[in-house]
């Protein structure tokens, strides 16, 4: 009785004549109970049909009294349709849900690793709301090991109705202790030494004089020599000592840069339009509850989210908005004095972003217009850091410590 | 008193074809009965049934009758007296059962 039983009652007078019926066809039945004018049995459900018929052919009419069991149940769900259609609901939504990304955890504690693979996610459709079995796990793993230098290894896995992306993280390889390491002072810009403060090293060229980019200032490799006379003639002993070049060379150099605005430009206009994005997250889960935008070039003016708090803290799942204001990119014609304004802009954000390690103790623009548009040359006069430090191998067949060379009977000029 | 056979051929055959009427009584609650060809009679105190040899008499309180196999009854309630009377005994207008 799988299906639940059912209660009946036949009246009438006489009932031999069906339950030599019921003897005969093999009737399924239990409780069955003759009183003065009624019969009353219980049949289950698969039953029931076949029953029915067999007491209207022996001309006999059954009353339902009652049900039993599973059907009981069945009818009571049937009189409450809500029940129904929130269980169908929930059905097609565990099955809906069940095969798209709601959650996406990334193995990783670093913030910024996790912004780039979510971004490279996003770009690849990989994201919350995204049908699981439409996307390969392998090929974005690959993207993501291509796309991401700091990630050596991604492994992707689904769990559940999210995915779990695993990370190893590239570790640079240790540059090496370089402090005690042998390296010259190069310079790195073609000007005049104002200024010497040498720690360590020797010093290859004097206050005053000019540099070309390239130029060892200070080298690391110091050379002493000694000079004694014998009765073979003069020996001369040669010394060399490796060391760390350590000091400040400051100096004055020029640099030209060249800012070029044209005439013709493009300009980000907004259009007025605005639109409002909503989504209910739950973890890491967005769930649109918009419908789709139209196309065009949009961007966010304000982003608001509405998290429930219980006391300080706040639950992982609510509203959130964003409004968009759409913009349009047109094309605009600047006359001279727009172009020429914009390309000192241009020179002057420069000197705040690069040249602010230097003093600037002189400038000079020279703009030159075109029929394109306008070419401002600006020739930097700068005071500060001249060199830089260059390091520097020492070959393998050298003593590192010590070398000594003895020259004998040496007659250059150099020795008088 | 009625006649007991001693080797009767047909009750053999009944016996080797398992026709025969197999009554179970568990104390005085229930009593199944196989071989059931036929239900006479089925109200609260009393049930009637009719097997190859035997037409069966169950009384008591409270009975009811459940059917969940071929042939096979079930009889529930406060069975008081169990009475069997021989088909053929009955044939002849003898009452004669166990009680």
């Amino acid at each position: 009785m799988t299906l639940g039983s059912i209660d009946y009652k036949i009246e009438g007078g006489d009932f031999a004549k069906l339950l030599a019926a019921f003897t005969k066809e093999k009737l399924i039945y239990s409780g069955l109970r003759e009183n003065e004018d009624h019969l009353t049995l219980n049949v289950s459900f698969e039953h029931s049909f076949s029953f029915e018929r067999l007491c209207r052919k022996e001309g006999y009419e059954p009353k339902r009294t009652a049900y039993h069991g599973m059907l009981k149940l069945y009818r009571s769900i049937i009189k409450r349709p809500g029940l129904i259609a929130g269980a169908v609901l929930s059905v097609l939504l565990m099955v809906y849900y069940s095969n798209v990304i709601l959650t996406i955890k990334v193995d990783t504690d670093d913030p910024i690793i996790y912004g780039k693979i979510i971004d490279v996610l996003n770009a690849d459709g990989v994201k919350a709301g995204a049908y699981i079995p439409d996307i390969d796990l392998v090929i974005e793993e690959r993207s993501l090991k291509r796309q991401i230098d700091e990630v050596a290894w991604a492994g992707i896995s689904r769990t559940g109705s999210g995915i779990a992306v695993d990370i190893l993280e590239a570790v640079e390889a240790e540059k090496g202790i370089t402090v005690g390491m042998p390296c010259h002072l190069v310079a790195c810009e073609d000007g005049v030494i104002d200024d010497i403060e040498l720690i360590d090293g020797q010093l290859m060229k004097c206050l005053g004089s000019g540099v070309t980019k390239g130029e060892i200032v200070v080298s690391g490799k110091i050379v002493t020599e000694n000079s004694e006379w014998t009765k073979d003639g003069e020996v001369i002993t040669s010394k060399t000592r490796y060391v760390r070049s350590i000091g400040k060379i400051r100096g004055t150099f020029i640099r030209t840069m060249v800012f070029e605005q044209p005439f013709d430009t493009e300009e980000k206009v907004l259009t007025g339009e605005k639109k409002k994005l909503s989504y209910f997250e739950i973890f890491s889960a967005r769930i649109p509850l918009h419908t789709k935008i139209s196309d065009g070039y949009y961007e966010t003016a304000k982003e608001e989210k509405h998290f429930p708090e219980i006391g300080d803290f706040i639950l992982p799942f609510g509203f959130t908005e964003i409004d968009l204001r759409e913009f349009d990119i047109r094309s605009q014609v600047l006359d001279k004095n727009e172009a020429l304004s914009r390309a000192e802009q241009a020179a002057y954000r420069y000197e705040q972003n690069f040249l602010t390690p230097y003093e600037i103790r002189g400038r000079s623009a020279k703009p030159e217009f075109t029929d394109d548009g306008v070419r401002l040359t600006v020739n930097y006069e700068l005071y500060g850091d001249l060199c830089k430090e260059s390091d520097f191998f020492i070959p393998k067949y050298i003593v590192p410590d010590l070398e000594t060379v003895q020259k004998e009977n040496v007659q250059d000029s150099e020795n008088y | 008193m009625a006649r007991i056979p001693g080797i009767s051929f047909l009750g053999k055959t009944r016996e080797l074809m398992y026709l025969q009427s197999y009554i179970r009584i568990n104390d005085n609650t229930s009593a199944l009965v196989e071989n059931c060809r036929q239900i006479y009679e089925c109200t609260e105190v009393c049930v009637r049934l009719l097997t190859g040899s035997f037409e069966i008499e169950l009384w008591g309180s409270g009975l009811m009758l459940s059917s969940y196999a071929e042939n096979s009854v079930e009889v529930r309630g406060t069975i008081e007296q169990v009475k069997l009377v021989s088909r053929r005994n009955r044939r002849d207008g003898n009452d004669s059962g166990k009680y």
